[in-house]
């Protein structure tokens, strides 16, 4: 019986689920439902329909009563927001490799590289001054919201941008690892992949763990964004640098 | 098949790497979710932030068949 699991799961989790009266439940779950009230067990319908007389009402109880719904119900959004996002740098890149397109290639590198770094510029010198005018609770909220949305779509875009321009730079005969400007490029691109796994990835982390916790440490997460957002304007300027290095490599 | 063998070897260090690192993020926060100090969600949520970032670096291994 199909419902049998989803009255189970919703009995467990002391959820009032978002479904108020009778005529809301599938054909399958009626039945259920009519065998619980004949059985002498508290009708379903009395559980849901007293408590929740609006779909709206439903929804906003059950996060109130719920912890896990109550701190980030939209975390789980922005998470796939990002990841949709994230994944298209790559798609483009084996679009591009799979064609042999070499518009494609420098176009995936270019549009990938200038956005990984007018992002970081814009953290580093817009965002930094807004988070600092905000109070706390203010910087958490942004926090909470930045850290998801950006988790997959950064780490994606560096790490095609990186990709896409070894690819391009062996298909033009230019990646001599014996040339300075090469070198140089592979150094800016070490410090930069360095602080990437070593500083932004585990602060993003540690902040969806304090998110989730049932007292979360505020001004951690503050703290924790706040690293990041100054970290970016660094990141920037490597790579202000490093397309110095790949203009000199382009026209010389 | 051509395979660009240090594209691939450079995508699963650096997987390596990251997987190190979340690694002892993720077990951190599983002792905390024994203390109850963490809901369940941020578990879930950490699960599904790691099958993201592996689908990412299995999407950037599959150039290296290609380049």
């Amino acid at each position: 019986m199909t419902s049998g699991p989803l009255l189970t799961v919703a009995s467990e989790r002391s959820v009032a689920w978002p479904v108020c009266s009778m005529s809301a439940l599938s054909n399958a779950a009626k039945p259920w439902a009519t065998a619980l009230n004949s059985s002498g067990i508290k009708p379903l319908t009395s559980w849901l329909v007293p408590a929740c007389p609006t779909k709206m009402t439903c929804v906003e109880e059950a996060r109130a009563s719920n912890p896990d719904l109550r701190r980030s119900p939209y975390t789980s959004r922005l998470l796939l927001w990002s990841f949709a996002i994230g994944v298209l740098p790559p798609l483009a890149l084996i679009t591009g490799l799979a064609t042999r397109s070499l518009l494609l290639l420098t176009f995936v590198h270019v549009i990938t590289g200038g956005t990984w770094t007018g992002f970081d510029l814009f953290m580093g010198v817009v965002m930094s001054r807004v988070m600092r005018s905000l109070d706390i609770p203010a910087r958490v909220e942004v926090a909470k919201r930045l850290t998801p949305t950006t988790f997959f779509i950064l780490p994606s875009l560096a790490a095609v941008a990186v990709t896409s321009g070894i690819y391009l730079a062996q298909m033009e005969s230019k990646f001599d690892l014996s040339s300075p400007w090469i070198i140089a490029a592979g150094v800016v691109v070490l410090i930069l992949t360095a602080q990437g796994f070593g500083i932004f990835m585990p602060n993003g982390v540690r902040i969806f763990i304090e998110l989730a916790k049932r007292q979360p440490d505020t001004g951690l997460i503050a703290r924790l964004n706040m690293r990041n957002i100054r970290l970016a304007g660094v990141q920037a300027l490597l790579q202000v640098l490093i397309i110095l290095i790949m203009a000199h490599l382009a026209v010389y | 098949m051509n395979v660009n063998l240090a594209a691939l070897l450079a995508v699963f260090a650096f997987a390596g790497v990251m997987l190190a690192i979340f690694g002892t993020l993720y077990a951190g926060a599983v002792r905390s979710y024994h203390r109850d100090e963490l809901g369940f969600e941020g578990i879930r949520i950490l699960r599904w932030a790691l099958v993201g970032l592996l689908a990412i670096y299995a999407l950037l291994a599959a150039t290296a068949f290609l380049a």
